[in-house]
């Protein structure tokens, strides 16, 4: 259970992550992190809510680094 | 912040990545490894447990009467039962323990030890030592090894918890300077790009690995300056402190399993019921040891550890013996009020990612790689830096042999952890009887310092890269053929064998082989710090 929710959050991180790469940085404005929010917000939901608070928290900090990661190397234009 | 101070930050951030970079990477590098440690390594360098176990507690609640008429009667301060194929047992292990009640005049420990087979639970070993002697023959397998060289550098206590526990202290050092110095944080947080030189690749990957992982570098950094440091400093410091230096007392009021006063009453111990019990506690727990303190009274307590389940960290479950009655769960350090006792708690789980299961740990591993690279690349960095100034401080030279150091000891482990693996399926699977612990240490610290001259002594340093990436290469890839070859279990005839974590094992570093050998062929630094230094 844990395991299907863990891949489903990684996905939603990783589209909320697409939506905020701008220019090689991360983006200023509010309509990207308006579009973003609902992806970040459901994946730390979905963590906490099939983990618990403690094992959901550790959870999201680890699918963030890792999301956030693989975004990341995803080469820029710049 | 002013210019001057950024300046003295980047100097020290410098500095510490240069001094402890490359051990750093050692230790995370085999952290990394060390997340599937246990049981997944284990299993796969057990025969006896690849087939998945379902112990039976009658059969061992039968083993452990047997034997105690078999030991004198002295030795049951405690009974310890541990689960093969969850830590670091591959065999039902009975023991039975005399506490030594005297060891203020040097009274000693004594240990009887029998070791049976988890499917026919015949006897298969039998030892009498102190409790010292039972783990100083301790016979490692790859598991081992890498778990523990990850804790100590196989230097034991105090020195190798006190490198690891302070090598944890500079990674959060030069993650706060990083972060302070790295003022265009925001505006490079996606800045990557592979194809526009050497420099900016390994300056990017840099950045972004420490951007996006400084929450779990600094996780990883102080959980394993807290495990390092714990035992070697700060509970001998508290016990000083606040308990006249009695470390023991200090333990026992800090953890939740305290020994029961014994009615001295007999009373048969029942055993199979809270092993049942323990078994069948959540589906996603696993049993790894049952204690029995003040066995064959009638206030016997029976604690039985498990990990995973519900909360991240492990739990403890306490059974009454003479009833076999559950009586309560708790975390180890469920004594501590407040979150302090969930903290200590979570500090080991959240160090190996051991909490969720099987995609938690790819997760850690993945990070924990980014981890070793961090310093690498931060090396790297500072080698093209120093290079590439108006005003180098060092000479081109020497810059290129630090930079074959590097190479040598980075590179070196990583080509020593990939041989442990044919090496360990030598051991189990061919009769040449060949000295276990010998071979698996010899091997890897021999193809270790071998690696470090061959990279000091060669003249293209790009090419040893390419080299040692292929040795790795073709090391993880021969594993599956040869667990096939010298065992009998493959892919085809999994649903027989039913070796599913063994298998998986064999094809993950048969990719990981098959990935490190494309990207060998691909690489080509252009870099002074590789360039060959042949006179021609």
């Amino acid at each position: 259970m844990i395991g299907l929710m863990l891949l489903v959050s990684l996905l939603l991180l990783f589209i909320a992550f697409c939506l905020l790469r701008e220019e090689g940085g991360i983006a200023r404005g509010l309509k990207p992190w308006l579009f973003a929010a609902p992806f970040l917000i459901a994946a730390l939901a979905l963590q906490i809510c099939v983990s618990g608070t403690i094992t959901g928290s550790f959870l999201f900090i680890g699918s963030v680094s890792m999301m956030g990661m693989i975004a990341a190397f995803i080469p820029s234009e710049r | 912040m002013k210019s001057l101070t950024i300046k003295k930050l980047y100097t020290i951030h410098s500095w510490v990545g240069v001094i402890t970079g490359i051990l750093l990477f050692v230790v995370a590098f085999t952290g990394a490894v060390a997340v599937f440690g246990r049981p997944e390594l284990k299993i796969w360098a057990s025969p006896e447990i690849r087939t998945p176990l379902t112990l039976d507690p009658i059969r061992i609640e039968q083993l452990v009467h047997e034997y105690a008429q078999k030991v004198p009667a002295n030795h049951f301060d405690a009974i310890s039962i541990s689960v093969p194929g969850v830590r670091s047992a591959s065999a039902l292990l009975i023991r039975y323990e005399y506490h030594g009640h005297d060891h203020e005049n040097g009274g000693p420990d004594s240990v009887i030890q029998y070791d049976f087979d988890p499917r026919s639970y015949q006897l298969l070993n039998e030892k009498r030592s102190d409790f010292e002697s039972l783990f100083a023959d301790w016979q490692y397998d790859v598991a081992d090894f890498i778990v523990n060289f990850h804790a100590d550098l196989h230097l034991g206590r105090p020195v190798g918890l006190l490198i690891t526990g302070l090598l944890g202290l500079t990674l959060m050092a030069s993650l706060v300077t990083g972060v302070i110095i790295h003022r265009k944080i925001l505006r490079q947080m996606f800045t990557f790009r592979p194809f526009k030189g050497f420099s900016l690749l390994v300056n990017d990957g840099h950045k972004v690995m420490g951007i996006w992982g400084v929450v779990f570098h600094g996780l990883i950094g102080f959980t394993g300056a807290f495990l390092g440091l714990a035992l070697v400093i700060l509970v001998p410091a508290a016990a000083y402190v606040s308990y006249q230096g009695d470390m023991d007392a200090l333990i026992e009021d800090f953890t939740a399993a305290p020994e029961p006063v014994l009615a001295q009453v007999d009373a048969p111990t029942q055993i199979a019921g809270p092993l049942r019990h323990a078994f069948n506690f959540h589906p996603d727990s696993v049993a790894t040891s049952t204690r029995i303190v003040g066995y064959g009274d009638q206030n016997a307590v029976i604690y039985t550890n498990m990990i995973g389940g519900p909360q991240m960290y492990g739990q403890t479950l306490e059974y009454q013996g003479a009833s076999g009655e559950f009586v309560q769960a708790f975390g180890n350090f469920g004594k501590v009020d407040g979150v302090s006792g969930i903290i200590l708690d979570i500090m080991f789980p959240a160090h190996f990612g051991n909490f969720g299961g099987v995609l938690v740990k790819i997760v850690w591993t993945l990070l924990g790689l980014s981890t070793a690279l961090l310093p690498l690349s931060g090396i790297m960095l500072w080698l093209e830096r120093g290079i590439n100034s108006a005003n180098p401080k060092f000479r081109v030279t020497t810059y290129q042999r630090f930079n074959r150091l590097v190479i040598g000891s980075c590179g070196g482990v990583v080509v020593a952890c990939a041989l442990l693996f044919p090496i360990q399926l030598l051991l189990n699977f061919t009769s040449l009887n060949l000295p276990n612990n010998q071979l698996i240490f010899g091997s890897f610290f021999v193809s270790w310092v071998l690696c470090i001259v061959w990279a000091l002594m060669a003249f293209d340093a790009a090419l040893t890269v390419k080299w040692m990436t292929r040795i790795t290469a073709g090391l993880l890839i021969s594993v599956m053929p040869l667990d096939a070859l010298l065992s009998g279990s493959h892919l085809f005839n999994l649903f027989t064998t039913q070796h599913f974590v063994s298998v998986a094992v064999d094809w993950v570093l048969f990719a990981i082989g098959c990935l490190l050998w494309w990207l060998s062929a691909r690489w080509q630094p252009r870099s002074v710090a590789f360039q060959s230094t042949k006179i021609h």
